[in-house]
Formats: C-alpha cells, structure tokens, sequence
C-alpha cells in the first residue's frame, strides 16, 4: 500500500509545511466541512479502491524518484561549477604567489632590505664609489623586481585570456553535443522507445557544460532539454547559440552569446573562476603593485631631487615628466602648475633655488612660491629671475634648466654660509632698518631723504600697494628703487625678511644718508637723523645643518648700540619666523669675535669685530631649511630624481646616475662626508605614507604578500567546504536511490522542521561564539 | 571587592569551564553534521535539542565572567568594555601566565567551534533547499499546486 503510506506521509507533510503556500493551502480546505472525504489527487496515477472509496495512489514513486534524482542532480552540477570555480581562481593565485617568491632571496622584501642597508652603508662613507655603485646597483635590482613582477603579471593576464578563450570552444562544442543528443532523445521517444542511455549522455554533458559555466536546464517538450547561462539560450529546442570571447584595448576578457551584444557573467564554473581572476585578483593585484612603485618613487624622488650630487651642482637638468596642454587650447602656458598632466601631486608650497658661483663656492639662495593659481608661464619666470639662470620647456614640454658658464644650481637646504646679504647687520654701507612690517601707511604719506647724490622726496601712492594700510616690505621697497630721486641720491632699499632696509649705494666711513623728514617715518619707526657707513662690515657666518622638521627663518637683532666683543651687555636676539624669541646671543666683552655660538636644531653662527646698532634697526635673517621643496614639484617634475616611470612596469633607476654613480644626491651641501640626503632615503624606510594607509612601502608589500597568502588560505578552506558539501550531495543522491519513498518524503519533512531548528541554533552559537572571540 | 588575585582565580577557572563547554558544543555540532551526512532526522532533533541545553548554561559563566572584569576594571581604573582576557593576562604579568595559557586553549576550542559550525551552516542550507525543493515539486504533482478534489465525485 505503497500510495495509503505515502497519502499519510504527505499528511504529515501537509500539516508540518504548512509555510509552504501550496501545503498551506490544502491544508486549510482539508478541515472544511463538506471536503470530509477528499482524496489528494496529486496526479494522473490510477487511484485504488479502498473500502469503497476511490483513493488516489499518490505520487508515483519513479516519479518522485526521478524528481529527487533531478533536484540533487542540478545541485550536482551546481556544486561542480563552485568546485571549478575555485579551483581555476586557485590556479590563478598560485600562479600569482609562485611569482612574489616571497619570502626569498629573490623576492621584493629581501630585494628593498638589500637596497636600504646599501644606502645605510653608503650613508657611513658617501664618498666611496664602490659603495656608490653597489648602493645604485641594489635600486636597479629592487625596481627590475618590480618590473619583473609586473610583466609577468601583464603575461599572466595575457594567459589566462587565452584559457577563457580555449574553454570557450569547448563549452561551444559541448552545446551542440546538447543540441545533437536533443534531436536523438526526441525521436527516439517519439519512436515510443525509451531514451535512457540518451538521457544519461545528456545529464553528464551538461554536468560537464556546468563545470565551465553556470549553465540552467528547463524541459522544452518532445524530450528535449534548453540550455541557458546567465538567463540566455545556450542551447535552444534546436540549435545551439555560440559563446565568444571579446577583448578590450585593455586586455580584459568579456563573454558574449550569440543574438546579444551585452556581456554575460560566469558566476561559476571554471570560466567564472578565470574571469574572476582576470576581472577581479589579477586587476586589483596589479593595481597595488603600481601603486606601491608610485609612491615608492615619488617619496625616493623628494629626497633625492634636493639632493646634490657628488660632482657639485648642476649645470643643465632636464625633467623627465612633461607638463601638459590640459584644456588643449594650445598654450600650455596657461596651465595651472598643480593641475599641468604631471603623473605626481604639485602642491602650494614653495620651492628653493641656490645659484653657485663655481669659483667661490658662494651662493645665492632664491625662494620661488607657488600657489594654486600659479601657472606654468609664471613659474618659468620665477625661475629666469633668478640671476645666471635660465628655464624653459623643451618641444614635449619638459622644463630645461641651463645655468650660465662659471655658475651652478640646486635645490638643496644647505645652509647659507653668509646670511647677511646685503649688509644691513653692522655692514660697511650707511643702512638704516624698519620695524618689522606690515605697515599702515596713507595715500599721500611722504618720505624725504638727504642721499649722498642729493635729496630724494618720495610721495606714496594707493596705486602702488595691494591694500597701503598693510604695505609689505617687498611693497615699498618697489616704490623707493623705482623712484628716480631715490636713484639719483644713490641710496636703494633692500628687504630683510619682513622689514625694509634703506641703504646707500656706497660703502666706507664717508657714506652716509639723512632722514630729512615725512609722514611715513613713524610707522616704519625712523626718526630724523643722518646715517653713516662703517670701515669695515661685521663678518656674519653660519654654519651647521638645520635638522629642525619644519622650515622655519631665525631674525638676528642687537638689543643696543656697541661694538661686537667689546660693548659690556651688547647681545643679539634671534628670533623664530613666528616671532618668539630662540635665544639671546652674548656679544659683550666675554665674547671672542669670530667664536662659533650655538643655535637651535643644530646651526651656529659666528660673528666679526664690527659695530652693530639697535638705532638703526639692524638686522638680517637666517634661513633654515627642512625641506626646500614644500610643493613637491621637483619629484612631480622628475628634476633630479633617482627613478624614472610612474608604476611598476617602468620604474627605474636614472641611466644615467646607473651609468655615473657619482651622481647620486648623497647629500644636501655638496661638502665631503655630506650623507643627509641619503639618510632621507634611508629614512623612507620607517617613513609612513598617507597614501598607504599610513603603512610603510615595506609594510604594505609585506601586507600585500600576506594578503594575497590569506586569499589563497581563504579560497582553499572554501574549496574544502564546497568539496564536502558536493561529497554529501552525492552521497544524498545514493540514499534516495534505495529507500522507501514513503518514508523518505516523511524523513523530509521532519528535516525540514529539524533544519529550522539547526539554522537558528547555527546562528546562536555562531553570535555567542564571536561575543566570546571579542573578549578572549 | 575581591583582590586581583581572586579575580584571575574566577577567569582561570571561566576559562576552563569554558573550554570544555566548547569542546561539547563542537561534539554537538559534529553530531549534527553527521545526522545530515546520514539521513537520520530524529538524530539531527536529539542533537539540536542538546545544543539548546548546552546554549542554556552560557548565560550565567558570561555573567560571572563580566562580574570579573568589572571588578577588575574598578581595580585597574579601565573600562570593563575594552578588557579582553588576553589583556587582562598581559596586565597582571606573572599572575597573568596561567591565564595566558588557558585563553589561549579557549581561543582555539572557540575558533573550532565557529569553523565547525560554519560548514554545517552551509550543509544545512544547502540540504534544507533540496528538500524544499523536492516538497514543492512533489506537492506540485502535474499542475501548479497542489489541489484538493472529491474523492467520491
């Protein structure tokens, strides 16, 4: 009584699933009056007689069997897919792993280590050039990894499109295999044969198809069976629709069916695994790397570009990144320097220019701002003018730098030797000094003065300020040279930091000028007065180097009127840009002038027997340079960089600093025994970088690698699990195929409460479990 | 207030109770995969049932157990939120190690417990869909539902 059974099996299953909306409804109409004697007709079965009752037979158990053995069966194929899936992912990031070696001789870690005890090595005697050359030959080393790495994965990408494009054939291959055995179980059935052996070829092809893609079967009558990926046909009710493969400029890999122009995704099977690989692994790999050797080379690049090489300062450079017509209107001029096409950030900041004499070995600094407006004709002015200097952009539009013959440059913090440039701390010419501006002048103020070529009365104008009422020192200090009665008295006026100083363009005892008199003198703190020149100027001498991690100008002042070494309480204030006060040096009778003193952050100044006046407001500013290139655009530029290209598959190191290592920056001074630069580099090693998260190079390499290490782990326990679960599939269809079907629909129905159960104590557990994760 | 010392004593001693409770708790889970490994649905039921007992007895060792780190939290001037057993072991130094040891154990009990749990998760879904799967389309017989007729017309 193999239907009574299973009539009360689907009883107990009509009562237990009574979520299932078809149950569900049954079940409410079973207990309806009048339905008292009801039979479930479940289909076309022959129905039995029972006590005069025509009982419906139930569901007939091959069908049942064949309806089981269908369900599981596309679970099967399903589970295949998964399994395929991984396993072609897997290869893939095996393939990727292999290619680190890491951890390895070899490998990029041990590559940068090597490279970062060079450099240290080097740091300890920079003028050797075996240790220069081992020191360039471990960059070329680390950046040819870098190349390496990203070659091989550019080919292995190329491989794996050319997989995709092999299994592409043999998915075509088998729909019309489909196609074939279709057309053979039709008429074969339509013969009123059975088409067993048919249908099995057919099951298994299509579990074959499924190992490469996620493929759907529905039945399309007459025994034929369609064939769908990603809700299009594969396999119609009488041809097969070709799968093709199209490759972008880029490399990536699409899958398209025939009739659609619109890509289809394969989420599963070998083909899904590869295109994951090449869409997702591969792309986003590649892109760390590039990422890595970007910042790697921007950061090396920073600390190499103020450096100055071993023969002394250059004489020509030429960038290696050209700037860009961006708005294409055919003036590149007109470019916003932070915004030119530069493959690196150029940032407002400023940047220092030091000019040699190569005779002397004295040198001139100049300070170019650049702004967010600045354009790129604007810094090329900036730049020519600067005395011996010339700048332009070559036809790619690279920025050329040539200094002229007997003249030197770079862009180093070295720090200057003599900061009292135009002599208006006890200097030899009549110099009279300002208060520290701005300065709230008036229209019309006036300013007359007694030089030594005659009088010179110079009236203010609005015109000639950006707002008069906060004159800048560099404001009036135009005014006062532009005026020819100014010119003619031979006097010029020359700015200190951020006061001006008016002094005669003669030098001696006999030079002198006169305050005569103006409306202006009280707010630049003058008095009337005559203003005379020195025999000999005090010798002012800085040495040392700033190791201060901001820049920053340091203002020397005398408190008093006296002469250096004799005067009892003669000092000097010097004070930081902000105003506040560093130290007071003693100049008094203590002091032996010459005698080095001791400033801040590592500098020292000496001071000459001369005379120094607090009257006349003398003074002059020491520059103190941590980073001469706040905007970054030397390294944007490329301009004394230590490695070319922009990502992993061109960096590099210079040719020609491989080719000549005594052009590595092992210094910022050019002084023998100079290493500051190279410490820079060394210091990359520790140096964490916001556009890596705040982690290091090495750190982010190290994560990367262990990354990738994690994704293998976490794909293979994924493998496992879909292995077991496929296992227990198979094993599930094996036990179907031998048990009573009465019982088994009655054992899934109790399951199917149990599993109710299981799923919310799995997630108990699961919740309790990750609570006591979080405090263990 | 009890001393520091007596308190590592109630962790220790947590930390043991603990374990073992895990260690049943992956037998029960193992019981439970097993069940579904061999078509034995009263076995999945008595299995279930046990967890629901073994999940019973949890509550009252987590309220101990934060009874401890309360008081330690008071003794130490730390929020009792962010102490772990881990830092409670690094801060008692010396009188920490054997409760170092036992966090340890407990660590990989409950990591085996939530792999474990993790894969029969994903049996269970999987299994439990095949048999809607395979109601729904029984119960479909040769229409779309299944339908109620009489039996005598």
């Amino acid at each position: 009584m193999a239907g009574i059974g299973l009539n009360t099996g689907l009883k107990a299953l009509l009562t237990a699933q009574a979520a299932l909306e078809t149950i569900g409804h049954n079940v409410s109409n079973a207990n309806t009056a009048g339905y008292s004697r009801q039979r479930l007709d479940l289909s076309a079965s022959p129905y039995l007689l029972v006590r005069g009752l025509n009982i419906g037979s139930g569901v007939d158990a091959l069908r049942v069997m064949r309806t089981t053995d269908a369900l599981v069966q596309a679970r099967i194929v399903a589970q295949g897919g998964s399994i395929a899936k991984l396993d072609a992912r897997l290869s893939g990031m095996n393939q990727v792993q292999s290619l680190l070696g890491e951890p390895g001789e070899f490998g990029l870690s041990s590559l940068m280590q090597s490279m970062y005890t060079s450099f240290s090595s080097l740091a300890a005697d920079p003028e050797d050039l075996v240790l220069r050359t081992s020191a360039v030959q471990s960059a070329v080393a680390t950046t040819s990894q870098m190349n390496h790495l990203a070659s091989s994965f550019a080919a292995t990408k190329a491989d794996v499109a050319g997989q995709i494009k092999a299994q592409v054939k043999q998915v075509n291959l088998l729909a019309d295999d489909v196609v074939r055995l279709n057309q053979e179980i039709a008429n074969t059935e339509a013969g009123g044969l059975p088409a067993n052996d048919l249908r099995d070829q057919r099951d298994e092809t299509i579990r074959m198809l499924g190992q490469y893609v996620n493929v759907t079967t529905a039945e399309a009558g007459f025994g034929k069976m369609t064939v769908t990926v990603g809700g299009r046909l594969l396999v119609g009710a009488n041809r097969a629709y070709d799968l093709s493969t199209q490759t972008s400029q880029q490399g990536d890999v699409s899958l398209h069916l025939e009739g659609s122009t619109q890509a289809i995704t394969a989420k599963s099977g070998s083909l899904g695994g590869l295109m994951a690989f090449a869409q997702e692994f591969l792309p986003q790999t590649i892109s760390k790397l590039d990422g890595l050797a970007k910042q790697m080379i921007f950061e090396a690049n920073k600390a190499h570009s103020t450096g100055i090489p071993g023969n002394g300062p250059f004489t020509t450079l030429t960038a290696q990144h050209a700037l860009v017509d961006v708005d294409e209107d055919g003036t590149l001029g007109d470019e916003r320097l932070l915004d030119a096409g530069l493959p690196f950030d150029v940032s407002a900041g400023v940047l220092r220019v030091n000019m040699t004499d190569s005779t002397t070995g004295a040198f001139t600094s100049h300070t170019i701002a650049i702004e967010a407006d600045t354009t790129v004709d604007e810094f090329l002015a900036e730049l020519n003018d600067i005395p011996h200097l010339s700048a332009s952009l070559d036809t790619f539009g690279r920025l050329q730098l040539v200094s002229e013959s007997g003249h030197g440059f770079d862009f180093s913090r070295k720090t200057q030797g003599a900061p009292d440039t135009h002599g208006t701390f006890g200097g030899e010419a009549a110099s009279l000094g300002t208060q520290a501006g701005p300065f709230a002048l008036n229209a019309g103020d006036t300013i007359s003065l007694q030089g030594p070529g005659g009088l010179a009365n110079i009236t203010l104008s609005v015109n000639d300020f950006a707002d008069i009422n906060n004159a800048t020192a560099d404001e009036l200090a135009t005014v006062l040279n532009n005026d020819a009665s100014v010119q003619a008295a031979g006097l010029r006026a020359v700015v200190v930091g951020d006061r001006l100083a008016l002094q005669t363009t003669t030098t001696g005892v006999a030079a002198e000028f006169t305050v005569l008199g103006g409306s202006a003198l009280t707010e630049l703190g003058w008095a009337t007065g005559t203003v005379s020149g020195a025999e000999r100027a005090v010798a002012v001498t800085m040495t040392g180097a700033w190791t201060g991690t901001n820049n920053d100008a340091y203002t020397f002042t005398p408190t008093m009127d006296g002469t250096v070494g004799t005067t009892a309480g003669l000092s000097v204030e010097v004070r930081d840009a902000s105003g506040a006060l560093v130290t007071t040096l003693d100049l008094g009778p203590d002091y032996t002038p010459g005698e080095e003193l001791e400033l801040p952050n590592g500098l020292k100044v000496s001071f000459g027997l001369g005379e120094l006046s607090a009257t006349h407001n003398d003074a002059f500013v020491a520059e103190a340079w941590a980073d001469s290139d706040t905007s970054d655009a030397l390294a944007a530029l490329g301009l004394n960089a230590l490695y070319t290209g922009t990502s992993a598959i061109d960096i590099g190191v210079r040719e020609d600093l491989v080719d000549d290592p005594r052009l590595f920056s092992v210094g910022t001074t050019g002084a023998s025994g100079d290493n500051r630069a190279l410490l820079d580099l060394v210091d990359l090693k520790d140096l964490e970088i916001d556009a890596l998260g705040g982690a290091t190079i090495g750190d982010a390499w190290g994560d990367f690698v262990a990354n990738i290490g994690f994704d293998i782990g976490s794909a293979e326990n994924a493998r496992g699990t879909e292995q077991f679960l496929m296992e227990s599939l198979v094993a599930r269809r094996e036990e179907v195929s031998g048990v009573n079907v009465d019982e088994e629909l009655v054992n899934m129905v109790r399951f199917e409460q149990a599993y109710q159960a299981a799923a919310r104590y799995i997630q108990a557990v699961n919740s309790i479990n990750d609570e006591l994760m979080r405090i263990i | 207030m009890r001393t520091v010392r007596a308190l590592l004593n109630v962790l220790e001693h947590d930390a043991r109770e603990e374990t073992v409770a895990q260690k049943r708790r992956l037998a029960l889970v193992e019981r439970q995969e097993q069940a579904i490994r061999l078509n034995k649905p009263a076995e999945l039921d008595a299995a279930v049932a046990e967890i629901e007992r073994e999940l019973e007895a949890q509550g009252p060792r987590d309220l101990r157990r934060l009874q401890a780190l309360v008081e330690l939290s008071k003794h130490w001037g730390c929020d009792a939120r962010a102490m772990t057993l881990g830092s409670v072991a690094e801060r008692a130094g010396t009188d920490g190690a054997k409760l170092g040891v036992l966090r340890g154990e407990l660590r990989e009990a409950t990591s085996a417990v939530l792999r474990e749990n993790r894969r029969l998760s994903a049996l269970v879904r999987l299994h439990r869909q095949i048999v809607e799967d395979v109601l729904a389309g029984v119960v479909a017989g040769a229409g779309t539902d299944g339908r109620l007729v009489d039996a005598e017309a």
